[in-house]
């Protein structure tokens, strides 16, 4: 944009703001007094009109963006003013003055026509097709734990206590292909150790968590309304977390992969400990989250990596933050 | 000439539109842009306050607003709203447990009074993710019939794949093209 166009917009933002605030404090004053007379209503509309006039000759150098916010304020202004004669003229009904020619009124825009989705509706609820382990506790779950019918690539965790998951090193010649996951939901568990491949291709969502272990890696990482969580996480983008406290991040342990590409995964995306606290924005340190010390980790060989029989509760009082 | 057909005469030099992508945090409101914009969509950090993309789309400037969806973020959505041609919704539509959210933020935020007029797109993301719902029962889980007061229209899609995103921007490109530039009042 070349520069006498900068000074003609700058010079144009500044006469009309000086005569949209005249104008407006004008009418204001003559709503709060009432009963206007013609001639002053009349001086108005013709101020506005050469306002209109001003805008007209400008478009051709102001951005149309501005030229829709000002031809805004100029609508808002007759507006103004056409409220003003309707409660003066209906004041003044039964004078024998003639009555002011309204202004035009803006054209009535039509209700939309409803666009109907360019589909069909089922009529079932929405029911998750996907990979699921619900309504669980005091168990030791692995990827046979899962349903087998389901090629679902999401896997949801939820309604566990008391609970450890173990999804990776099941043993299994296909590991990858069981467990392929390109999002993950986690809500509503407690009391339990989660523990995911490094290589989960997409976002990881998890809700209300209360005294977990949790390892996974993924691409993106949020937590909401968890308090006492300790989370094990490759990650390359920043963590989020919002309305949680006492979360502590490490990275993920690299005794826990079981191939190459776990374990670039692993060792690749470490962002950890750049987590944003959304319920924290300020400058100031979040109270909500820090770096799990390494004495406060699990040790290596101490993770439950295979089935844990009647032990699990002695596992979890081991393991889990207290 | 009138000072409306000079306006609109302008417009059609410029091409210009406002259109705010919003939606609950991690519906892909980010990804989809960058994906539409032809950038890299790996490492993408949840969007925290907002990031303006302006790219050109047919003969249309665009200028896009990605706002952030998290909770706490929700109520600044409203210093947006001014001047907006069109909403894109975008919906995780693997994420379930939060349609009820959605469809209630969905519904109230059409009962804005600035958000009148402005024609709304809404994307039903991630269908690469397979066990996501499909855009027939999101329309229905959004309760989206219910909308009498903008003209609306849902899209499958996925941001990764880049799956429908062109078929979706066209529409609702073409929605406001004929409301602003094209209407004859
Ligand atoms: N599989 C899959 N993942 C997606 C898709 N769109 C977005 N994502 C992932 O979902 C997460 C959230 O995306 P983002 O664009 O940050 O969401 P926003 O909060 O709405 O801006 C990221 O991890 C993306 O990689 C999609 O179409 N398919
Ligand atoms: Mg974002």
């Amino acid at each position: 944009m070349s520069e006498t166009n900068q000074t003609l917009i700058q010079q144009f933002y500044t006469s009309f703001q000086a005569s949209r605030s005249d104008l407006t404090s004008r009418l204001e004053s003559l709503k709060s007094e009432g009963s206007p007379s013609a001639d002053v209503l009349n001086e108005i509309t013709l101020e506005i009109s050469q306002l209109r006039k001003k805008l007209t000759d400008a478009v051709a150098y102001l951005p149309s963006y501005d030229q829709r916010q000002y031809e805004s304020h100029i609508k808002a202004i007759e507006k103004l003013l056409s409220e003003i004669r309707a409660s003066s003229s209906s004041k003044s009904k039964f004078s024998f003055k003639r009555k002011q020619p309204v202004q035009s009124p803006s054209p009535v825009v039509a209700a939309p026509s409803i666009m109907p989705a360019d589909t069909k509706l089922s009529l079932s609820a929405p029911q998750s097709s996907g990979r699921i382990l619900s309504g669980r506790s005091n168990e030791y779950l692995t990827t046979s734990s899962l349903p087998t019918s389901s090629t679902a690539s999401d896997l949801t965790l939820t309604n566990l206590d008391h609970c450890v998951v173990n999804l990776v090193n099941a043993g299994l010649v296909d590991v990858d292909q069981q467990t392929k996951i390109t999002a993950l939901h986690v809500r509503d568990v407690s009391n339990s150790i989660v523990i995911l491949p490094s290589t989960i291709d997409g976002s990881a969502m998890f809700h209300n968590i209360t005294k977990c272990t949790i390892v996974l890696g993924c691409h993106q990482f949020r937590m909401h309304t968890s308090n006492q969580v300790h989370v094990y996480l490759a990650i390359s983008s920043s963590p989020i977390i919002e309305h949680c406290s006492n979360i502590s991040f490490a990275s993920y342990p690299a005794v826990l992969c079981n191939n190459g590409r776990e374990r670039e995964m692993a060792s690749k995306a470490s962002n950890h400990d750049s987590v944003q606290d959304f319920s924290h924005i300020r400058p100031t340190p979040s109270p909500n989250w820090n770096i799990l010390r390494t004495e406060m980790q699990v040790k290596d060989s101490d993770w439950p990596v295979s089935p844990v029989g009647d032990k699990i509760e002695n596992i979890l009082s081991l393991l889990l933050p207290h | 000439m009138g000072l409306l057909t000079i306006i609109r005469k302008n417009r059609q030099k410029e091409h210009e539109m406002r259109i705010l992508f919003l939606g609950l945090d991690n519906a892909g409101k980010t990804t989809i842009l960058k994906k539409l914009n032809k950038e890299d969509i790996s490492g993408i950090s949840p969007t925290l306050g907002f990031n303006i993309k302006t790219f050109v789309h047919d003969r249309y400037t665009l200028n896009i607003w990605d706002v952030g969806g998290q909770r706490m973020l929700r109520p600044y959505w409203r210093n947006y709203f001014e001047q907006t041609d069109a909403i894109v919704w975008v919906v995780d539509s693997g994420d379930r447990f939060r349609m009820q959210d959605c469809k209630e933020e969905l519904h109230s935020l059409l009962t804005e009074d600035r958000l009148s007029g402005a024609s709304l797109l809404v994307f039903a993301n991630k269908q690469d993710i397979e066990g996501s719902m499909t855009s027939e029962e999101i329309c229905e889980a959004l309760d989206l019939k219910a909308i009498r007061t903008h003209q609306w229209k849902i899209f499958s899609c996925s941001a990764v794949t880049g799956q429908n995103l062109l078929a979706g921007l066209n529409w609702v490109v073409g929605e406001v093209a004929n409301r602003l530039y094209y209407s004859t009042t």
